[in-house]
């Protein structure tokens, strides 16, 4: 896909996206502060009781944590296409898209980012509130340079995200519906990506099997990142593990596509 | 009355029929289920790899108290869920025209229409996660308790109801595809902790005007410490006063509907 036509879906989609703006605005910010209240209430009780004592984290440090985990996670994991490559495939709307000169994954991907660019805004403002109002761990020591690794992390965490959804709802060549394995994926992502609680919590015997699955690189893997956790060599492998599992599934997708695109009839329900 | 049984009777034959066509669909709504409450389970196992105790509850009363929130998952899953996923659809396209010439009530017909027959297996499993936890449990409930526990959690199913409408039906104003839905299943998470863990103005939120702890948590409380009939008559009271602003609201909504779609 040429980059400009990319730029262009990416506009339009942001700006669709925007139309609604009172609910985009009430969703999201109301949507963010619940889960941000939540956790801390839940952490305050735990860590006030004398609970977590050995996990690695002071409270201030696991509350930075998990704003990270939150607003980074809006930019991987939200947006409204995460049914469409399902439902255009369902209703035969896929046939359209068939026409175009243009990589449908390509076309997609970029309505997915374009819906996320308000999110952006988002994330931005509500970050400058973390660094005005809360207090800031004094054993963590984000700098540029983790920084910039995290961000990293967070643009193959999307890219990661959207290959994982993408197969999955390539499922919709065989199946009528779904939306169901979308969520399941999304109940999984969380837990095993460290959006729940931090995977340096979870048993010792299940560290090398978090590393090497896709879902670390999702949530808890930038997050901890940008907070100065991930050592550079470990950063390095764990981005390369990240790449790997989107260029697996992008094959496993490119053979299923192929397989799907055979039994495909165009009629749609 | 009898004819809003029959009807609904009616509701759920079909649902089944339907449901049996789609047994693919069918079958990964069942493992959808699962997963999530698998996921809820590991969560509180691993949280408790961290520390004694919650919200002044040891590993097997949260156990309990997770599996009880299940029951009232199911029991929304199949239903009232299916329902709430099409109303701002509905109201977005103006298809609403439909259900209100119809000669019995709106929010009866819009909120009971779909029965998901396949999250009703899920009921029976979320059934079987609360026996596995009872019996972990440290103490003994006795039989008047836990009848009393499953009234209660019955009763919290008809609360996540109230709630979760109540988030849906501003879409009549804002005219989005999704209404606040996505801020009911941020709060949703509310329900799914210890009452406990929460303080001040936020603990007597939730206890009142967004009464996510009364679902499924004070019950749990009052099941592991006697129940108080002041529990059971606070709970009650606030479930009525929910369904008389329902009422309220979903008529005052309908007046603002204009029929014309977005």
């Amino acid at each position: 896909m040429r980059p400009r036509l990319f730029a262009q879906v990416l506009s339009i989609e942001a700006r669709k996206s925007m139309s609604y703006r009172i609910d985009f605005w009430i969703n999201s910010l109301v949507g963010i502060l619940a889960q941000f209240v939540l956790v801390y209430s839940l952490w305050a009780s735990i860590m006030g009781a004398g609970g977590a004592k050995d996990s690695g984290y002071s409270f201030e440090a696991i509350v930075l944590y998990y704003v990270l985990v939150i607003l980074l996670g809006k930019l991987v994991g939200s947006g409204y296409h995460q049914g469409e490559v399902s439902s255009d495939i369902y209703d035969g709307t896929l046939s359209r898209y068939l026409l175009f000169p243009s990589s449908y994954f390509a076309f997609k991907y970029a309505q997915r980012l374009g819906s996320l660019t308000p999110v952006l805004a988002q994330v931005v403002v509500l970050g400058l509130a973390y660094l005005l109002f809360l207090p800031h761990p004094d054993d963590v020591s984000p700098t540029t340079a983790t920084v910039a690794m995290g961000c990293t992390s967070l643009v193959v965490a999307s890219l990661l995200f959207h290959s994982l959804s993408w197969l999955v709802q390539l499922v919709a060549f065989w199946a009528d519906n779904v939306w169901s394995l979308v969520v399941m994926m999304l109940f999984v992502a969380r837990l095993l990506g460290g959006s729940m609680i931090p995977l340096s919590m979870f048993p010792a015997w299940s560290q090398g099997w978090l590393v090497v699955l896709p879902f670390r690189y999702l949530y808890g893997f930038p997050a901890d990142t940008i907070m100065g956790r991930v050592p550079t060599e470990e950063w390095l492998l764990g981005l390369a593990i990240s790449l790997a599992w989107v260029a697996a599934i992008g094959l496993a997708s490119s053979a299923v596509w192929r397989r799907g695109m055979l039994s495909y009839s165009g009629v749609g329900i | 009355m009898s004819r809003y049984l029959r009807l609904y009777l009616s509701f759920v034959r079909f649902s089944f029929s339907r449901a049996m066509e789609f047994r693919l669909d069918f079958f990964f709504r069942v493992v959808m289920d699962v997963c999530y409450y698998a996921t809820q389970i590991a969560f509180f196992a691993v949280i408790y790899g961290q520390t004694q105790e919650l919200g002044g509850w040891d590993r097997s009363q949260a156990f309990v108290f997770i599996s009880g929130f299940f029951l009232v998952d199911a029991l929304h899953m199949t239903i009232f869920a299916n329902n709430m996923w099409m109303l701002p659809i509905l109201v977005n396209q103006g298809d609403l025209d439909y259900y209100l010439v119809r000669p019995v009530s709106s929010l009866f017909f819009l909120s009971l229409r779909e029965f998901a027959a396949n999250s009703f297996l899920n009921l029976v499993l979320a059934a079987g996660v609360f026996a596995w936890a009872l019996s972990g449990l440290s103490s003994v409930v006795g039989v008047g308790d836990c009848a009393l526990y499953l009234a209660l959690i019955l009763n919290g199913a008809l609360l996540y109801f109230l709630l979760h409408i109540c988030f849906l039906i501003p879409v009549f104003w804002l005219h989005s595809a999704r209404g606040l839905g996505e801020v009911f299943f941020s709060l949703a998470r509310y329900a799914e902790r210890p009452e406990r863990i929460f303080t001040g103005y936020m603990r007597r939120a939730l206890v009142s005007i967004l009464p996510f702890s009364l679902v499924a948590s004070r019950p749990a409380q009052d099941l592991f410490e006697g129940f108080r009939w002041s529990t059971v008559a606070h709970i009650g009271a606030v479930t009525a006063l929910g369904f008389v602003f329902l009422l309220w609201f979903w008529g005052r909504a309908l007046r603002s509907y204009s029929s014309a779609s977005s």
